[in-house]
């Protein structure tokens, strides 16, 4: 938590967080939301609620790193398909888990049946006697080690189907299983942000958490972030940031679509941009309804 | 089935209101030729052209569509209201404190400074409808205040005080260079003076893309669409470029945006294409991405026009959550 480092790992120019402690931390101590982009196992096939990892933007892994909150780290390993010494290994300890699973669940299902012995013997008693009075012969004995017997003998073996299976999270495990080469895990330097455009946003980003925002990403509403009064999951987002180049050109065209995006969801158009001092500057567009704005005079007169 | 293009949506006023028959207009002229197209004359003032006959504004509006009415929304029908429709329009405000906890209130006064951004040099330069809106309604408001303010009308008098010296209102019809230069261009029915001086074609094109470096590119695709018979309009309302009307504005819903874009630029980066999609959704238009494809590597220019192509690309959002009910066969099988 906050004693052991946050440790980020960078896989196709991606920066993930694996632990679900840490993502936790980002979280609620450092207002850095992210995205789940994983698999949740227990609910597959689906792309509404994901699972770990958590997908970091690159302005906010920049931010972590730039303020030493985050180490970031990356497997040289994971670039290339694995080899044939590391499939081994892992089919090995698939196979493993497989075995001790498998009696580990005859074991249970055996304590369970003797627990239950004395049940079981009545019940089998009672169908004895069921079927001795419709033959009309009589039931024979049963005692209760041959009635537990038989039921256990009965006992399904465990297939690969129902077998549970673990999903490596956390690459702290590898350590034990060498499956990966931990060697190859090292700390590495990220050149970003490099682009005119990547710098702006990275400094805006850098500014408006410092002002005390939740920031996520914007792609859904056509910006760069929507910026949050609080956490995304109590509340809705206020502004649509589009950060843009001090000396650039801002069409009509652009106006007109990021300002009738955020009418139609609520929200506002936050123009930001960092002139020459470094400084970040933030406009907003205001759509001023003629109609309304002729009802407010009229009210006023 | 719902990824074809979006058929034309006609309007519930299409049943009474008369589609005229559409410019250019035949007329047996003196001279020996028997027919030629009837000229209507413009003035181009300060980047804008203007029709300011009233005759001449009505057959430009009614019989295709051409223009804006310069006090109203569309149709010019400022002698009808009599109310300056004193535009909707975007503002730019500065925030002076931005922070969660004081969120920037609806319709606030916050600061009036443009500003850094530079925005009023662009939307002059890039626009004429736009700044026109801006100039056009300022100017209005300042008349028509005085006009309003000397005429009073008294309801249980039934006596009303007109002050003749007021300053008329009059409407005027503005087109954009793509228009002005089409109706030139192709059927040569309109005449546009610059203090006096009937400009060439020529003289119009270099004209236009002094003004907008887009406008050869724009007006490729608007000379595309009118030929095919859509009516053409301003579709800066939508964030496009253009937008695609059957028949007319009263006849029939927009149909399509089209966002026009040279074959060989890159184009819009790929989040502000997402918002132009949204857009589009949201209004329940299509939008459609005119490319250009040109022969030459430089400037479009005049002579250019007939050797440039025309690629239509359709873009609609697909969601996996939609097409999920007709892949359940499928899922079953692999189950």
């Amino acid at each position: 938590m906050a004693t052991s480092k946050v440790f980020l790992y960078m896989q196709h120019d991606t920066v993930f967080c694996w632990n679900a402690d840490d993502i936790l931390y980002l979280r609620k101590e450092l207002r850095i939301v992210g995205q789940l982009e994983g698999c949740l196992a227990s609910l597959p096939r689906q792309l509404n609620l994901c699972g770990r990892p958590l997908r970091l933007m690159n302005e906010e892994a920049h931010f972590l790193l730039k303020n030493n909150y985050c180490e970031l780290l990356s497997c040289s390993d994971l670039a290339s398909p694995p080899t044939k010494q590391s499939a081994d290994n892992f089919k090995e300890i698939q196979n493993r888990a497989f075995e001790e699973q498998r009696l580990l669940v005859k074991e249970e299902k055996m304590q369970q049946i003797l627990r239950a012995g004395e049940k079981i013997l009545e019940g089998k008693r009672r169908k004895l006697n069921k079927e001795a009075a419709k033959s009309g012969n009589e039931p024979p004995p049963l005692t209760l080690e041959q009635a537990v017997d038989e039921e256990i003998r009965r006992i399904p073996e465990l297939t690969q189907a129902n077998a549970l299976v673990q999903i490596f999270t956390d690459i702290k495990l590898f350590s034990e299983h060498p499956v990966l080469d931990c060697e190859k895990l090292a700390p590495i330097s990220w050149d970003y942000p490099s682009s005119e455009n990547d710098k702006i946003r990275a400094t805006v980003y850098g500014d408006l958490w410092a002002k005390g925002f939740y920031i996520t990403g914007g792609e859904k509403f056509g910006g760069d972030f929507l910026v949050y009064p609080g956490d995304p999951v109590r509340f809705h987002a206020k502004y649509i940031a589009i950060c843009l180049p001090f000396e650039g050109l801002l069409t009509p065209f652009q106006i007109a679509v990021h300002a009738r995006v955020a009418v139609s969801v609520n929200k506002k158009v936050l123009l930001c941009t960092v002139n020459s001092d470094s400084r970040v500057i933030y406009k907003y567009l205001e759509w001023l309804d003629a109609k309304r704005e002729k009802m407010s005079q009229e009210t006023i007169k | 089935m719902s990824d074809i293009l979006p058929p034309p949506k006609e309007k519930a006023s299409n049943k009474w209101t008369k589609l005229h028959p559409q410019l250019p207009i035949l007329e047996e002229t003196q001279t020996g030729a028997k027919y030629c197209f009837v000229k209507l004359s413009a003035v181009y003032h300060g980047g804008r052209v203007i029709i300011e006959d009233q005759d001449n504004i009505d057959t430009l509006f009614y019989k295709g569509y051409f223009g804006k009415g310069t006090l109203s929304r569309g149709e010019p029908s400022y002698d009808k209201t009599k109310e300056a429709y004193t535009s909707s329009r975007y503002e730019f405000k500065e925030v002076t404190d931005l922070n969660p906890y004081n969120p920037i209130p609806d319709n606030g006064k916050e600061g009036e400074a443009y500003g850094d951004l530079n925005i009023d040099r662009i939307i002059s330069k890039n626009t004429s409808i736009l700044s026109a809106l801006v100039t056009s309604s300022d100017k209005i408001k300042e008349s028509s205040n005085s006009y309003e303010d000397t005429q009073h009308v008294d309801f249980d008098q039934g006596e009303t005080f007109f002050d003749d010296n007021a300053p008329k209102v009059t409407e005027t019809l503005e087109l954009m260079p793509e228009e002005a230069f089409f109706l030139k261009y192709s059927f040569n029915c309109l005449d546009v003076y610059d203090h006096n001086e009937n400009l060439s074609i020529k003289c119009l094109w270099d004209l236009f893309s002094e003004q907008d470096p887009r406008f050869p590119l724009r007006y490729v695709a608007y000379h595309y669409y009118r030929s095919k018979g859509w009516v053409v309009k301003s579709g800066l309302i939508f964030g496009g470029d253009f937008a695609l009307y059957k028949d007319g504005p009263p006849h029939y819903h927009s149909t399509y945006i089209i966002l026009v874009k040279d074959a060989d630029d890159q184009g819009l980066s790929w989040i502000e294409l997402s918002a132009h999609v949204r857009v589009s959704e949201t209004i329940a238009k299509a939008l459609i991405i005119c490319e250009i494809v040109r022969k030459e590597d430089r400037n479009l220019s005049l002579s250019e026009l007939r050797d440039c192509q025309v690629r239509e690309l359709f873009i609609k959002r697909w969601m996996p959550s939609k097409h999920n009910s007709e892949d359940s066969g499928h899922e079953d099988a692999v189950r």
